[in-house]
């Protein structure tokens, strides 16, 4: 007998509210041409009730099945620094694994006291990190910073990329030489660690370090990176699904829709005018941070 | 802790989706894109205006 609810954990999660969730996050990411696990991870969490390591590692197995395409439609295109993401992969894949690690920890640890509240130790600090992209990701949106907007400083060597010292390596589609290897392992290990510990791809945090930092062009910003993204998703889901974390039907029924949104997403761009609907987002982006907020004061006891 | 067969499934899974989703809608931009053959039967011409 078909049933409109999926079971996650003992708990009745509405499977037409999945559905329209999956289809708006990918609706959004082919509009703006973003991951779209910065919004569904914590949604699911706040909105659905998802418990939170079972919607991080559900997150990671969706990003998974979106960014697979993303990546091989980008590789025959011919965007991105393959060199960069071959540098980061291995701190990336270090990452995903100390942060499932700490949310494995946090998830044990139990609650924390902080100015007179006690907080589950695992809820605070992921959904203090959702909070700070949704927010860092508004102020981008809000700015017109992502996706096809006005980059100023776009294209010319940025700051990261002056900044040498050996090991160096030449990117030479983005017509770099001479960058220093260690920045760029690290920030593939922070991008892993948010991979693992939030569940969120880090598209949103890179995409700024990649243009403003390094000066990459947007469009080979665009198609950086997303190699990392695969291998950490794939790992990181592989983890979280040997502890149980990964819900499959879950992951079905957002993945169907978030595939073919984001398709008319993509054609959409064509008919609406972006840049304000881009200001529109950073305002959805905000409500979703209040949003968590309040979930996470909810789940606290006061004095 | 689950299954190895299960991880694999939850990774294999959503990959296999998505390199489904590749393929058919890089089939139907191609096909969007592909000129019309030069010696292409023409529509049947419409005279009801």
């Amino acid at each position: 007998v078909f049933s409109a609810e999926l079971w996650v954990h003992a708990q009745p999660v509405p499977l037409p509210g999945i559905i329209a969730l999956g289809i708006a996050v990918g609706f959004v990411s082919g509009l703006f041409g973003v991951g779209g696990g910065f919004l569904l991870t914590p949604l699911l969490n706040v909105v659905f009730g998802v418990p939170l390591p079972v919607a991080v590692g559900t997150g990671l197995a969706l990003i998974v099945g979106t960014s697979l395409p993303a990546l091989l439609r980008h590789q025959s295109q011919g965007q991105g620094e393959l060199r960069f993401d071959i540098l980061m992969l291995a701190g990336s894949l270090l990452g995903v694994d100390a942060g499932a690690r700490a949310l494995d920890t946090l998830s044990r640890l139990g609650a924390i006291s902080m100015a007179g509240r006690t907080f589950p130790a695992a809820a605070l600090v992921v959904q203090s990190g959702y909070v700070f992209l949704l927010a860092g990701a508004a102020t981008l949106f809000w700015r017109q910073r992502l996706a096809g907007a006005n980059l100023p400083g776009a294209g010319r060597p940025g700051p990261l990329a002056r900044w040498s010292f050996p090991p160096r390596v030449d990117l030479p589609a983005v017509q770099l030489r001479g960058v220093a290897v260690l920045p760029i392992a690290y920030l593939g290990f922070g991008l892993g660690f948010l991979a693992g510990l939030l569940g969120v791809g880090g598209g949103v945090a890179l995409m700024p370090v990649l243009i403003y930092g390094y000066g990459f062009p947007l469009r080979q910003a665009a198609g950086t990176g997303i190699l990392v993204l695969v291998a950490s998703a794939a790992l990181g889901t592989f983890l979280h699904a040997r502890q149980g974390h990964v819900h499959l039907g879950l992951v079905a029924a957002l993945l169907v829709g978030a595939s073919l949104a984001a398709q008319a997403g993509v054609l959409a761009t064509r008919r609406l005018s972006v840049s304000t609907l881009r200001r529109l987002f950073a305002g959805v982006l905000l409500a979703a941070a209040a949003a968590v907020v309040w979930h996470l004061l909810k789940q606290s006891s006061g004095r | 802790m689950t299954g190895w067969a299960y991880a694999l499934l939850c990774v294999l899974g959503p990959a296999a989706w998505g390199m489904l989703m590749y393929l058919l809608f890089g089939w139907v931009q191609e096909r969007r894109r592909r000129p019309r053959p030069r010696n292409a039967e023409l529509p049947a011409a419409d005279y009801s205006i």
